[in-house]
């Protein structure tokens, strides 16, 4: 038996067209586990848990330079995945913040808010609710402490910093053209006068003004002259006091939530987090494009004081 | 030209049994490295003994991993070598397709796998690591198909080798050949198919195994039935040509 060269070419190409047919048929039946792609979310209901951690600041803010930062644009990225997530039955919101700017957390207050007149919303204080971070626990439907967190330090602030004894001493002298008596208030190169001081002061409470509302309007507090004096709490005593609604751990918080979102108990939790850069982005360094830190620090901030730290 | 069969036919039955050793060594790897998986897998702690251990087996797959580079790289050049011979007998034109085939299957399935893997690895860099990024992404984002396109390629150098020695089988006579080169193709057919059935590597492996084997044997035989038949003329359609 013989076949003809035309034959075997035949044979070898349909042997060939046979195989990569196989090739497309396997790749199509590739194990779904691998081939899932993972940003899909499971098709059952869960409980969304969102992370807020750190100083709550955007971050192109002067701010990041202390640390790590809740950035509100991020964090409303995923509020917003959240509540369009029809599978996201329930928010946690886990807090680990001493505060942050005044407007970043403004901004994440008013993110949340939307969030829980959609969803349930959790807010869970695992170290730090104090201030700011504090301020966007308010919409949540329930405010949840763990035993050894540490609680409101509801106030505003605002530092001041000079040092133009320091440079006078150094023989440093800095020469300010302004076009108005209180253009440079606030500037480190010289001391702050009176009316600049009760100006700034009259920010502040105007600041805080907004913020007590806020808590007033969301809490019912059994003795408000103490928390308004910006003093933090523990977690029984925030309890005592109107704070928060529980004392408990991240696992009662999803408990609850799960009870909101109307989930069975055994529901499972997804952490949603903001997407990484890319490689490019890291390369060209978008990712570390922050203001350059100036000596003068005009922040108005709901931060609690270092001395907080147990 | 009979010479030229014979020293052809020999380098290809030296290749087969080159890709024979490799194929049990790969065997070999494949049980090490499954058992060194588990072991990752299913240990919560590690002692440093343990780690050192594994790093050992890694290093030592690592170094047969190479090995068996080489051996399949040595095994392809033989076995070009052999079909060129086979080309130079000048029993067939398709055995020469063959030797163009051989030489070029592998080298155009490197670099179409290379140059899709750059081209994956720059959609990764463009389009970022996502929160959710997890491994299964590597496949999902052109390297599973960079490796199916090179092994498709790479199949077709198989195939028509496997088709080349069918017919060598018919030719001399030797049905072992023939019917190694089913194997051989049934092999090649199923190990594109574990793509989506990760078992069946094994079953292709071992095909493969029990081909290179037949082909070793085959080869062998088919040599030595060309070598008896130089000196006398031969009723087979081997026909010596003028000067043969």
């Amino acid at each position: 038996m013989r076949l003809s060269e035309v034959k075997l070419v035949v044979i070898s190409l349909t042997i060939f067209l046979a195989i990569a047919a196989i090739a497309f048929v396997a790749v199509q039946q590739f194990p779904a586990h691998l081939a899932q792609p993972p940003t899909v979310l499971p098709t059952g209901d869960y409980v969304a848990l969102i992370k807020i951690e750190g100083t709550i600041a955007y971050s192109t803010s002067q701010l990041t330079l202390l640390g790590s930062v809740s950035d509100p644009e991020s964090i409303a990225a995923l509020l917003k995945r959240a509540v369009d997530d029809p599978a996201a039955k329930a928010i946690v919101l886990c807090i680990d913040s001493p505060g942050g700017s005044a407007a970043a957390s403004e901004d994440l207050y008013l993110k949340v808010k939307d969030a829980a007149s959609k969803k349930p919303v959790v807010a869970y204080i695992r170290e730090y609710g104090t201030s700011g971070a504090y301020m966007i626990a308010l919409p949540a439907k329930a405010i949840i402490a763990s035993n050894s967190s540490m609680v409101g330090s509801v106030g505003v602030y605002l530092s001041v910093l000079t040092y133009s004894e320091l440079l006078e001493k150094l023989g440093i002298k800095v020469y300010v053209i302004k076009s108005g008596e209180l253009k440079d208030i606030g500037s480190p190169y010289r001391k702050l006068t009176q009316q600049e001081a009760e100006m700034l002061e009259e920010m502040v409470l105007d600041y805080f003004e907004l913020f007590k509302q806020r808590v007033l309007n969301h809490r019912s507090l059994k003795n408000p002259d103490e928390v308004f004096t910006g003093r933090p709490f523990t977690a029984k005593q925030a309890l005592r006091i109107g704070l928060v609604d529980g004392v408990g751990s991240l696992d009662d918080a999803v408990r609850l939530a799960r009870q909101l979102g109307g989930l069975p108990p055994d529901a499972p939790v997804r952490e949603l987090k903001p997407p990484r850069p890319s490689l490019f982005q890291i390369l060209l360094g978008e990712t570390s494009a922050k203001k350059p830190m100036v000596p003068s620090i005009e922040v108005l901030a709901v931060w609690p004081p270092p001395f907080l730290e147990p | 030209m009979a010479v030229e069969a014979v020293k052809g036919l020999g380098r290809l039955r030296n290749a087969a049994f080159i890709r024979l050793f490799v194929d049990l060594l790969s065997l070999a790897v494949l049980q090490l490295s499954t058992g060194l998986m588990g072991t990752v897998q299913l240990s919560d702690e590690v002692s440093i003994g343990e780690a050192a251990g594994v790093l050992a087996t890694v290093a030592g797959i690592l170094l047969f991993g190479l090995f068996l580079i080489v051996a399949s790289i040595a095994a392809w050049v033989i076995s070009i070598l052999g079909w060129g011979n086979i080309c130079r007998a000048k029993w067939r034109k398709f055995y020469c397709v063959t030797r163009v085939v051989v030489i070029l299957a592998p080298i155009l399935a490197a670099l179409t796998v290379a140059a899709m893997v750059v081209s994956a690895f720059l959609e990764l860099f463009a389009t970022g690591l996502r929160g959710e990024f997890t491994g299964s992404d590597v496949f999902t984002s052109g390297f599973l198909k960079a490796f199916v396109a090179g092994l498709v390629i790479a199949a077709a150098g198989r195939i028509f080798e496997g088709v080349a020695t069918f017919d060598l089988g018919l030719l001399t006579q030797v049905y072992l050949l023939a019917a190694a080169a089913v194997v051989y193709i049934a092999s090649t057919a199923i190990n594109v198919a574990s793509i989506s059935v990760t078992w069946l590597s094994v079953v292709s492996l071992i095909l493969s195994i029990l081909a290179n084997l037949l082909f070793g044997i085959g080869y062998h035989y088919a040599r030595k039935r060309l070598m008896s038949q130089i000196w006398q003329p031969i009723p087979s359609p081997v026909q010596p040509t003028q000067g043969g």
